[in-house]
């Protein structure tokens, strides 16, 4: 049986160009994920993380017919979602709300696998590594989000924030000391 | 400072080293160091700890609605996101971007409307002036064997109210074989060049007057200035051709 082939993101853009709608249904589910997680760590509320990938899926919706290629599509979406964050958050630390209230319901785990008081446990530290990263200052936090949740290397994440490797070597470093701090104060060693 | 009098490594160095992008020359630098001051390496595992914690996060899951709630979004944001946006990307497609289009396009509409307005003040005001070039002036020579010559041209000028044909003459006598200077012609020369001069003052005048002035004719024309008179040199006389049998200008 054959296989359709795989399309590139080049071929989504390029379909989309053509009024193929389809096109950006199959962008959304290859980059909703990707966006909704960098927004939420960058806000650090779902409900907020919810509205900003809308509005991210909206730009990019707006502006997928002027994307030149200069950068890759996946780097191209990394920039609009971090842009529209600081323009929608502010360059400024987030408040973050408990996760164990009204937010707790969006945060599922992907493993189901554990077991209830493993993903308990879980759950309670990653609340209070959320809860201090959203207390790390917004040029390092974006860069720490990018390298150590989204996994980006150096080069890739300086042509997303437009700034030099140096630059972005000095954010990390300084965005994890500050995540080591409020780690500190929130107990965890 | 270490104990050892060296400083210790940056932060910026440990954690590019616990990412793996630092040179080689970097990594054996910091392993070096590490080898020697425990203080770096407590800050090492520190820093790598957060690392650990940050990249044990889940990912989270986005919400079932959300693709619902884009394409609703998108919906209401339909005119500008689907009329123009639609336009835009069929300009898009173009092999040029569209900025150089819309140049072009700008470019052509202000040529356009300077070439109408252009023709409109031609039909008011024409700029050519259909001037009636009198018949080529002949001019002959003949020689002498020695060496002597007699010139003769023939003209015509428009006197104000009509053409005249008109011969000027000039010899230069040579001296005859048994020595007097009785002229002796043996051939005919013919010129070149047909020579039009539109010479009178008047002409000169309505020349400069009328820098369009344009000479209808077929050939090449060359059109030279000297000592006041408007002189147009024809390499071949038979390209003049008459396009009005009336004067159109009347020089007083």
């Amino acid at each position: 049986m054959l296989t359709p082939p795989v399309m590139t993101d080049d071929d989504l853009v390029e379909r989309h160009r053509y009024g193929d709608e389809d096109a950006f249904t199959e962008l959304f589910h290859r980059f909703n994920g990707m966006i909704y997680n960098v927004s939420y760590r960058m806000a650090g509320d779902p409900g907020i993380a919810e509205d900003l990938t809308q509005e991210v899926f909206l730009r990019i919706h707006r502006h997928l017919r002027k994307f030149a290629g200069r950068s890759s599509l996946k780097t191209w979406i990394y920039r609009i979602t971090i842009n529209h964050c600081n323009s929608r958050l502010g360059r400024k630390r987030v408040p973050t709300r408990s996760l164990d209230g009204e937010g707790a319901a969006y945060l599922q785990i992907a493993d189901a696998r554990r077991d209830p008081e493993s993903r308990a446990s879980a759950r309670d530290s990653a609340e209070v590594v959320a809860r201090a990263l959203a207390q790390v200052p917004s040029p390092y936090r974006e860069a720490v989000v990018l390298r150590d949740l989204e996994e980006l290397d150096y080069q890739e994440i300086a042509e997303v924030l437009g700034v030099r490797i140096g630059t972005v070597r000095s954010r990390i470093a300084r965005g994890r000391d500050r995540l080591r701090s409020a780690l500190i104060e929130g107990g965890m060693s | 400072v270490t104990a050892a009098g060296t400083a210790h490594l940056s932060i910026d160095m440990l954690s590019a080293y616990l990412d793996r992008e630092l040179s080689v020359r970097e990594v054996t630098q910091v392993e070096e160091h590490l080898e020697t001051c425990t203080e770096c390496g407590v800050q090492l595992d520190s820093l790598g700890r957060v690392v650990g914690r940050l990249r044990s996060l889940e990912r989270m899951a986005p919400p079932q609605l959300l693709e619902m709630d884009v394409q609703r979004r998108i919906a209401l944001a339909a005119p500008e996101d689907n009329l123009l946006g639609k336009l835009d990307g069929r300009l898009g497609r173009l092999p040029v971007q569209p900025g150089i289009l819309v140049t072009f396009a700008l470019v052509f509409c202000f040529a356009a409307i300077l070439f109408t307005f252009a023709q409109g003040l031609e039909d008011r005001y024409p700029r050519t002036i259909p001037i009636i070039l009198s018949p080529a002036a002949t001019s002959t020579s003949v020689a002498s064997e020695d060496g002597g010559i007699a010139s003769s041209r023939s003209r015509w000028e428009w006197t104000g109210e009509e053409w005249q044909l008109g011969t000027e003459a000039e010899r230069s006598p040579g001296i005859a074989p048994d020595g007097s200077s009785e002229e002796f012609f043996r051939d005919e020369i013919e010129v070149d060049e047909a020579e039009v001069i539109l010479g009178s003052p008047e002409w000169t005048s309505l020349v400069a007057e009328w820098p369009q002035l344009q000479v209808l004719q077929e050939g090449a024309l060359e059109e030279s200035m000297s000592g006041g008179e408007t002189r147009i040199l024809l390499p071949d006389r038979s390209s003049v051709r008459v396009v009005e049998a009336r004067p159109p200008l009347r020089v007083d």
